[in-house]
């Protein structure tokens, strides 16, 4: 079968269930993307963005939406003393009423996609479909045409959201697809907190493709973390589209712990002065794990910092990606970039593919970048066991220290020890 | 306390000890000095446990323990302390958080309850003030950014944390000026009992001015070619090592 009618076939997947009560406007959003999907290919490894990640076996897979009801939170999805304002819970994409709690704020609106879609008609309709590229990127185009549900949050002018939102996605059973939309609008002067867990079971095959649409307002400030410890027979593929305004402070990480394979592209347009953008990532695979983290910063207005940290270990057989856009545009005089990737390979058929990329048109910058590389420093394990430490217990206090200044973005503790936790989980299979 | 007999090891297949013989007694300091290449810091890895070397004959006995056949980190269980050479630098790591898992892993390993907090404080005020350790490098990460003598001064304060019976100081007097060595000596000094024992490395016969050992051991090309009192190591620094190297030619 030839790729094009494969992808037909694929796409053919998420023709049911349609979205319904879509107004013309967005339904012409729609039909543009589905229009794209004709024209659009299927990446293969000849394609740069997509060399060292083979998407081709999702084509093959046999999907289908499933709805199904829980009634308890599945025990990974849990964080141990954490405190939400509102949390909303989906499964295998649909909104669960039971599982969540809604804020009632003045000036917050939380909700699913599809109660924003009517309620909201004036603000969705104004930044739906405004930064995410549903006619190029062929996963935002699928996501364009056939997303039915997701998170809406709108932050009004000068409220500060300081409690924690937190959005769960679980997926459960065998074949399960499903493709959430998200659109956080975070006004001028505003502030939110938003943690986004993924979780699923640890069988069962599923592809997922997310696109988020993020929008920073003038002096407005988001903290957004991305939690994924999805199953290890789960596809994943996500975009995060940010657009910063002026004198904003966008702070992220995205932490990957489960997953068969995983694609993140986050795209951050600063397109404002003074603005601050921080984005960390820890990413700890095991077995034939393959995570790509692709990130593009693009400093479009002076006097901007950015500042990248991203920490890999890979063990066993697992593969991670890294490719790391930073562009200083002949406007962006005064930025400050910095970017750094450092991985640790456990064993000898554990690989990365790490491209830090710099691309600076202006001519009054401070722009670093870097990468490296390598194995468990063996001095420094004998130095930690040579004072008593087993060299589990080494082990794990060097890796816990490796990851530390990527994790150091994310202030609320019982985030940080979930994921301490993790990482020390997944050193047990050294 | 330990015995040491024909101990030879190899790495990368070069033979660096060639039957070192050594017995030291609880409340002995014992000092091995040599030229370059003798394989002073190899006795001092061997001793600890640095896998890069192969021990192809010989045994080491500590406390009536096959020392050879055990981890590094129960070598420290069983009151075994090297003092670095060069002190990793370990960043995101505290200090004083890592002097406190390895006091409760040596605890832990001996069959003890891990300390309280508060006992774990007191205890750490007053060994810092032994090797006047700033409070700020106790917080800081494990010998980063520290300079050469702090680092030194930092190994003697967790020397004086896990209380070892036995301390091997590599070279600890290398690169130190004279207030740093006197610190680090007198660090020692305090600690001194009848109850443990120290061997020190060193090159330089200024340290020994400082810390007063019980025998002088001359290793030269993997053997010890010569045993003498304290006095021993002026004569060395006076005459260097010629006079031995021939001796032990003829030998």
């Amino acid at each position: 079968m030839s790729n094009t009618s494969k992808k037909d076939k694929f796409i053919a997947h998420f023709m049911t269930p349609s979205i319904a009560d879509l107004n013309s406007d967005q339904q012409s959003i729609r039909e543009k993307a589905l229009h794209a999907l004709q024209r659009l290919e299927f990446p293969t490894l000849r394609d740069e963005r997509w060399k060292y990640t083979r998407v081709a076996s999702i084509l093959n897979g046999q999907y289908e939406a499933k709805r199904v009801e829980l009634n308890h939170l599945p025990p990974q999805a849990k964080v141990e003393g954490f405190e939400a304002s509102t949390t909303l819970v989906f499964v295998n994409g649909y909104f669960s009423e039971k599982l969540s709690d809604l804020s009632k704020e003045s000036g917050v609106e939380v909700k699913p996609m599809a109660n924003a879609r009517l309620e909201d008609f004036d603000q969705f309709q104004q930044y739906y479909g405004q930064y995410a590229d549903g006619e190029n990127e062929i996963f935002t185009a699928l996501n364009t045409a056939f997303n039915m549900d997701g998170v809406y949050i709108h932050i009004s002018q000068k409220v500060n959201f300081e409690q924690p939102i937190h959005i769960i996605h679980i997926t459960t059973g065998e074949g399960v697809t499903y493709q959430p939309r998200n659109l956080f609008i975070v006004e001028e002067q505003a502030s939110a907190e938003i943690y986004h867990t993924l979780v699923g079971d640890q069988q069962g095959e599923a592809f997922t493709n997310a696109v988020s649409e993020v929008l920073v307002g003038e002096n407005a400030q988001l903290k957004y973390f991305i939690f994924q410890n999805i199953g290890d027979q789960h596809q994943h593929i996500q975009t995060t589209q940010v657009y910063q305004n002026a004198n904003s402070t966008l702070t992220t990480g995205t932490f990957t712990f489960g997953g068969k394979l995983i694609r993140n592209d986050l795209n951050i347009e600063v397109d404002g002065e003074n603005c601050e953008t921080h984005l960390n990532g820890i990413y700890h695979l095991n077995g034939k794990q393959h995570v790509d983290n692709h990130t593009v910063v693009d400093h479009k207005k002076p006097h901007c910092n950015s500042n990248e940290n991203y920490k890999g270990i890979i063990n066993e057989n697992a593969t991670g990606v890294f490719n790391g856009k930073v562009f200083v545009r002949q406007d962006a005089q005064k930025t400050n970039a910095f970017q750094s990737n450092q991985n640790i390979l456990i064993t000898d058929n554990a690989s990365v593919n790490s491209k830090p990329e710099l691309e600076i048109y202006a001519d009054d910058v401070k722009c670093s970048h870097g990468s490296t590389t390598g194995e468990l420093d063996d001095e420094a394990l004998f130095y930690l066991m040579s004072r008593g430490l087993s060299k589990t217990a080494a082990t794990r206090l060097m890796i816990k220290a490796f990851t530390a200044e990527a994790l150091d973005i994310l202030e609320n503790e019982a985030f940080t020890a979930k994921i301490e936790a993790l990482v020390e989980d997944k050193c047990a299979l050294f | 306390m330990l015995t040491i007999k024909n101990l030879h090891a190899n790495i990368d297949g070069t033979e660096i000890l060639k039957g070192i013989n050594l017995e030291i007694k609880p409340g002995e300091v014992h000092a091995i000095m040599g030229p370059n290449g003798s394989g002073k810091s190899t006795l001092a890895s061997v001793l600890a446990g640095r896998d890069d070397y192969e021990v192809t004959e010989g045994e080491v006995i500590f406390d009536g323990k096959e020392l050879l056949d055990l981890e590094p980190n129960e070598r420290a269980g069983e009151g075994l302390f090297l003092a670095f050479q060069y002190p990793v630098e370990i960043p995101g790591v505290s200090n004083v958080n890592f002097i406190k898992t390895a006091l409760n892993s040596v605890r832990e390993y001996r069959g003890e309850e891990p300390i309280s907090g508060k006992d774990f404080l007191k205890m750490m005020k007053e060994k810092q003030k032994l090797v006047e350790l700033d409070g700020r490098l106790t917080n800081r990460s494990l010998n980063e950014g520290f300079s050469g003598g702090e680092k030194k001064r930092n190994e003697i304060f967790h020397m004086a944390m896990l209380n070892p019976k036995l301390a091997i100081l590599d070279e600890t007097d290398s690169g130190l000026d004279i207030d740093a060595l006197r610190i680090v000596s007198e660090g020692v000094n305090q600690l001194r009992s009848d109850k443990n024992a120290f061997l020190v490395i060193t090159h330089y016969q200024r340290l020994l001015d400082h810390i007063v050992p019980d025998f002088v051991h001359v290793l030269y090309k993997g053997k010890i070619v010569k045993t003498g009192p304290k006095e021993l190591a002026l004569e060395l620094e006076e005459k260097g090592y010629d006079w031995l190297k021939e001796d032990a030619i003829n030998a």
